[in-house]
């Protein structure tokens, strides 16, 4: 009878580490992941080249600056944190960081315009099949069967939508960042607070889909290789055929 | 900073009843509603991520006992 009671009790403690486990091991994995990828990567390890050196090189300098001015505009932005930025710090490293990001984006376009115009193209390119992917992503991503999923080409319809926020809130932040920076006093003050609101509108769009983007590449389980695939290049062959099927057929054809 | 007018507003060319701009207003309402999104942006995906996880540990050892 005691040991059933042990038994119990040791099963109901192995319940809960797991419980606790399964929070802090995806945070965990994707230090591992970083670490081991970026320094130990093996690269003649079997795969499919998903991304170019650099576009990688660009993602993680983009991400670097995004991250940089998003906390910056988070002090700005928050109801309450503003006396945070009274030093003036914040504005600067947030206008700094805009202005490098310009310079990035330009730099980026004139060295690779095919990469870039392919990039914009895909963003605005929209099919009648991703209906399918639309009707099946609840169910997908929150673990249910993964053959219920129509296969995709090289970005899902989700990863469309990620690459058309940041070009269009892209071109918003430039536009009335402008504006907030260079044209205080030339413009009516109607024209700078709607800037002002039209920024953090942006922001939050933006900011939302970061967050999910994010998350999704990190701790969620069914994007397993997603930032292996942003650090190394590369993702397995079953990864390709079971998240990338169309694309996958595709490159397996021009082999 | 903060002004006071010795006089009536009139006196300095400013409007006699001021309103809080559209922009202002659109913009406080805005920041809060930013937040809100942000934080259930967050805790969705989190929350799918945890369910995912759940369920296809599930999956995996369901298979496993079927052998």
């Amino acid at each position: 009878m005691q040991k059933d009671e042990k038994d119990e009790k040791d099963e109901k403690d192995a319940k809960e580490k797991g419980f606790w486990a399964s929070i802090f091991e995806p945070i965990g994995n994707i230090i591992a992941t970083f670490i081991h990828d970026a320094l130990f990567d093996d690269p003649g390890r079997p795969g499919v080249r998903r991304f170019s050196l650099q576009s990688r090189a660009f993602h993680w300098t983009v991400a670097g600056l995004v991250i940089l001015m998003g906390l910056t505009g988070l002090i700005l932005f928050v109801p309450g944190w503003g006396a945070i930025a009274l030093t003036g710090w914040t504005r600067i490293i947030h206008r700094i960081c805009a202005y490098a990001f310009g310079i990035v984006l330009v730099l980026y376009f004139i060295s690779y315009p095919k990469a870039s115009l392919a990039f914009i193209k895909e963003a605005f390119t929209w099919k009648k099949e991703d209906i399918g992917w639309v009707k099946a992503a609840t169910d997908y991503y929150t673990g249910g069967d993964e053959n219920k999923m129509p296969p995709q080409g090289h970005i899902n319809p989700g990863q469309n939508l990620w690459q058309l926020i940041t070009i269009v809130c892209g071109v918003i932040f430039f536009v009335t960042g402008a504006i907030l920076c260079f044209a205080k006093g030339a413009v009516s003050p109607g024209v700078f607070q709607w800037s002002l609101f039209t920024h953090a509108l942006a922001f939050i769009i933006g900011g939302c889909m970061f967050i999910v983007h994010v998350l999704l590449g990190t701790v969620h389980p069914r994007m397993s290789e997603s930032l292996r695939s942003m650090i190394t290049g590369k993702v397995s062959e079953e990864y390709a055929k079971s998240h990338y099927g169309k694309w996958y057929e595709e490159i397996s054809s021009q082999q | 900073m903060l002004y006071i007018l010795d006089e009536k507003p009139e006196v300095y060319d400013l409007p006699v009843d001021p309103q809080m701009p559209a922009a202002a207003t659109a913009l406080n309402v805005g920041e809060w509603a930013g937040v809100g999104l942000g934080l259930l942006a967050g805790a969705g995906m989190f929350g799918a991520a945890m369910i995912a996880r759940a369920r296809m540990i599930e999956k995996k050892e369901e298979e496993s006992a079927e052998g």
